[in-house]
């Protein structure tokens, strides 16, 4: 209880930018990088070498590395979009791997139904089912948020395992395969699957989708009083009261988008690259894209440049890891180090913690 | 303890907001601080309670330089601080805070100013003024040589005017230095034994003089008559004629539209539940209403966001469809520049944080996003509270021609001084001990046995 009391006494309060913070963040991110490096060498037998060809090889040629890195980067923007979007409404939608995997489902499931549907109605009404899917993956839980008061930070983290799970089930059960040896489900019908781009190794037509998505959000973000909308919401939601707007229902909409999605990106990856639903159909990008939309602070733009970087960076770190030996697991631990380097840079940037006066 | 200040500054971002202050506060005074919105009151209290440290000058204690590295030190050097907004956590109680601060600061046990709660019931339960208290028996619990007080409130409330007298007294009698920054002109020169006043960022010593009002801004705190009303000259027909109130255990309130009405409570916590009520009922009725809560200033406004921001979406909310702009983004801009002008709200930047403003130029926001927001019925709680003289001026003027386009102002207060201001111009009733409304405004006297 004291430690709480005094805990809650502590404030963070808007300070200056001063050079001790400036030169804390930098010292911060030279131990980081150090520590990751260090955390990398420990890790495996090779030497720096190693690390250098592995990455001159897999930049080498433009058409090995731009089609792999678009193929990460599609699912992890329009993720990435949908989180930033609830997180600029004020909810926290840690729950992206369970959208991403039950947007995917719902394109499945409407193509065991429907498997007779022609090319573009197909694809059409798989996006669409993705989208509900998701979204009422996310929806549900901002519903909890608002009229039971339910932690959504909590609540869509647990969605991750609950429906990993439940995915495991289906395409080991109902939904497996019985040719396949795998634990997979069945092959995706070509009517429904993303064409490849001729020429361009696995690049598929599903950045149509991006580029439709990202320039209608610009036009939201540009054209109408949306977006700030939601900043005002994640900022005060007794602000949007005074403007007689329900905050709730302006949280409920930003959460059926957000997890309509990344319920799109879950389809994406598996109409246009994997072809079957397995359980680890998402290698994390709901948790990329809470890292990418924090960095990409809410703005369209800046989360698409964002996303751009994290598939440079995730295309080089899986090379890393496939040539030069090191552990999968150092990929979630850099990256977290990263975002816990730009959480603290950025509050310490504008914040300082004083303690409460009494 | 004499406390002295020499050539203090501070700047935030390209704002000079302090230029030099030097002045000296003698012991066992009442000190008041007077100043236009904006003008650096609460950041001179806050740099003397260790809260901002200022960029130059120095604190001298009974002759000692003092340097306050946070307000721990501060407290440890005898200053208390009474905030301007009372920082209480919502889940803790009076009991929580007591053992707090035993363990943490030198204090004694908390002082008995309030009856109505029990020990054990969260702050959350506590209306705003009583939440003032309790800060106030905090900065006590400390037995502070100085206290700081930044804009108390309670003070100027009926139920709380017994307590008031009685800790001037206290004051006086243990030689405390008192500090405080105040908007009431009148009240300045009856309780304060010094007046200081900031102007330009600078500190001067002030005589208490009779002309203090025409003095200092040459503000009347006083409302003229609106302008006549003539039905057939609305822009357009109001779209509801009468508003009635209904709330629990009270005969409902019934109001005209267009028309000006107050309603005058001092009792605690009745009040704070009648106001609440008040507006959900409104609300629930479908009644389109702008609120500005003059008693809760910030907790309206979107703090991270900029003026614009604020602004905006009242603007597109009574011209746009399905949130798409209709009106050009530099037509907008000029809109808000206007309506910043006009509530003379300073910095008058519309890209400047929220966070960044002073309590009353917050207020004079609030007013200008209910100017730019298109409803039936403007409730204004407290709307003089913390605004100086010309902010009064501007918000009053705004009020007053509400009727004039149509609309009813309802004016919910708890300051006699602002329902004797509208006494004269609307239908003004006040609720007595038991929520009973009546035609007078001395409803203190009232029992309710002859209701």
């Amino acid at each position: 209880m004291r430690l709480a009391a005094t805990l809650d006494l502590l404030e963070l309060r808007k300070a200056g930018r001063t050079p001790w913070r400036t030169r804390l963040v930098t010292l911060a991110t030279v131990i980081v990088t150090v520590i990751a490096i260090v955390l990398i060498l420990a890790t495996t037998s090779r030497d720096a070498r190693a690390f250098v060809t592995s990455i001159s090889s897999n930049f080498a040629a433009v058409g090995f590395w731009v089609p792999e890195c678009t193929v990460i980067f599609v699912p992890l923007a329009l993720a990435s979009l949908g989180v930033g979007l609830a997180r600029r409404a004020g909810f926290w939608n840690i729950g992206g791997e369970a959208q991403i995997l039950l947007g995917a489902l719902g394109g499945f499931l409407l193509a065991r139904l429907l498997p007779d549907l022609r090319a573009p109605f197909s694809q059409t009404l798989a996006i669409v089912a993705a989208f509900i899917f998701g979204a009422c993956a996310c929806g549900l839980f901002s519903l909890l948020k608002t009229h039971r008061g339910a932690d959504e930070v909590l609540t869509t983290l647990l969605s991750n395992f609950l429906v990993l799970h439940f995915i495991a089930y289906l395409v080991g059960g109902p939904l497996r395969d019985p040719e396949s040896k795998w634990i997979q489900s069945s092959t995706l019908f070509e009517a429904y699957r993303f064409a490849r781009i001729s020429g361009f190794g696995r690049m598929n037509t599903s950045i149509v989708v991006l580029i439709i998505g990202s320039v209608c959000f610009l036009l939201l973000e540009r054209r109408t009083s949306w977006s700030t909308l939601l900043k005002l919401n994640g900022d005060n939601p007794n602000a949007v009261s005074a403007l007689r707007i329900d905050p709730n229902r302006v949280i409920l909409g930003a959460s059926l988008v957000s997890g309509g999605l990344c319920g799109m990106a879950g389809w994406i990856e598996l109409a246009g690259n994997q072809y079957r639903l397995v359980q680890d159909l998402s290698p994390g990008y709901g948790f990329y894209a809470i890292l990418v939309a924090v960095i990409g602070g809410g703005t369209v733009l800046r989360t698409l440049l964002t996303a751009v970087v994290f598939a440079l960076l995730l295309h080089t770190i899986d090379g890393v890891v496939r040539d030069a030996g090191v552990p999968v697991y150092m990929k979630e631990a850099i990256l977290g180090l990263g975002l816990l380097v730009y959480v603290v840079n950025e509050r310490l940037r504008t914040h300082s913690f004083v303690v409460r006066p009494h | 303890m004499i406390l002295a200040v020499e050539c203090l500054s501070k700047t935030f971002g390209t704002r000079k907001v302090l230029k030099g202050v030097t002045a000296t506060f003698r012991e066992g005074f009442v000190h008041g601080i007077l100043g236009q919105n904006g003008s650096g009151k609460t950041v001179f209290l806050k740099i003397l309670a260790g809260v901002f440290s200022p960029d130059e000058g120095a604190i001298h204690a009974d002759g000692t330089k003092v340097v306050f590295a946070s307000p721990a030190n501060a407290v440890r050097a005898g200053i208390a601080y009474f905030p301007q907004i009372p920082y209480l956590p919502p889940t803790f109680n009076l009991d929580q805070i007591q053992h707090v601060l035993r363990r943490n600061i030198r204090g004694s046990g908390l002082p008995e100013l309030l009856a109505e709660h029990s020990k054990d019931e969260p702050f959350r339960h506590y209306s705003l003024l009583e939440k003032e208290v309790v800060e106030c028996q905090i900065a006590l619990a400390q037995i502070p040589r100085v206290l700081l007080m930044d804009e108390p409130r309670f003070v100027r409330s009926l139920q709380y005017q017994d307590v008031w007298a009685r800790l001037l007294a206290y004051f006086r009698r243990q030689g405390i230095t008192v500090i405080m920054t105040v908007h009431d002109l009148d009240a300045a020169s009856h309780e304060c034994d010094e007046l200081h006043i900031f102007q330009e960022g600078r500190l001067s010593s002030l005589p208490k003089t009779s002309d203090l009002r025409t003095r200092v801004f040459g503000g009347t705190r006083s409302v003229r008559p609106p302008p006549a009303i003539s039905t057939t000259a609305l822009p357009q027909a109001p779209r509801i004629r009468q508003l009635t109130i209904n709330t629990a255990n009270r005969s409902p309130l019934q109001f005209e539209i267009p028309g000006i009405s107050c309603v005058y409570g001092a009792h605690y916590p009745l009040w704070n539940g009648f106001v609440e009520e008040s507006i959900a009922d409104l609300r629930a009725k479908g009644t389109r209403l702008a609120v500005i809560r003059g008693d809760r200033p910030d907790r309206c406004l979107a703090q991270r966001s900029s003026i614009a921001e604020n602004l905006e979406l009242a603007l597109h909310r009574a011209k746009s469809h399905f949130g798409l702009r209709t009106i050009s983004k530099s037509t907008s801009l000029d809109m808000m520049q206007t309506v910043i002008k006009r509530f003379g709200i300073s910095p008058a930047t519309p890209e400047g944080e929220v966070g960044n403003l002073s309590g009353g130029n917050k207020q004079r926001l609030a007013f200008a996003r209910a100017s730019l927001l298109d409803h039936d019925c403007l409730i204004c709680v407290n709307p003089w509270r913390g605004l100086d003289a010309a902010g009064i001026d501007a918000v009053t003027e705004m009020m007053i021609e509400e009727p004039a386009h149509g609309k009813a102002l309802i004016v919910l207060t708890d300051d006699k001084k602002e329902a004797e201001a509208f006494q004269g111009i609307g239908k003004t009733v006040s609720l007595n001990s038991c929520g009973i409304a009546r035609n007078n405004l001395d409803p203190q006297n009232e029992t309710c046995s002859n209701a």
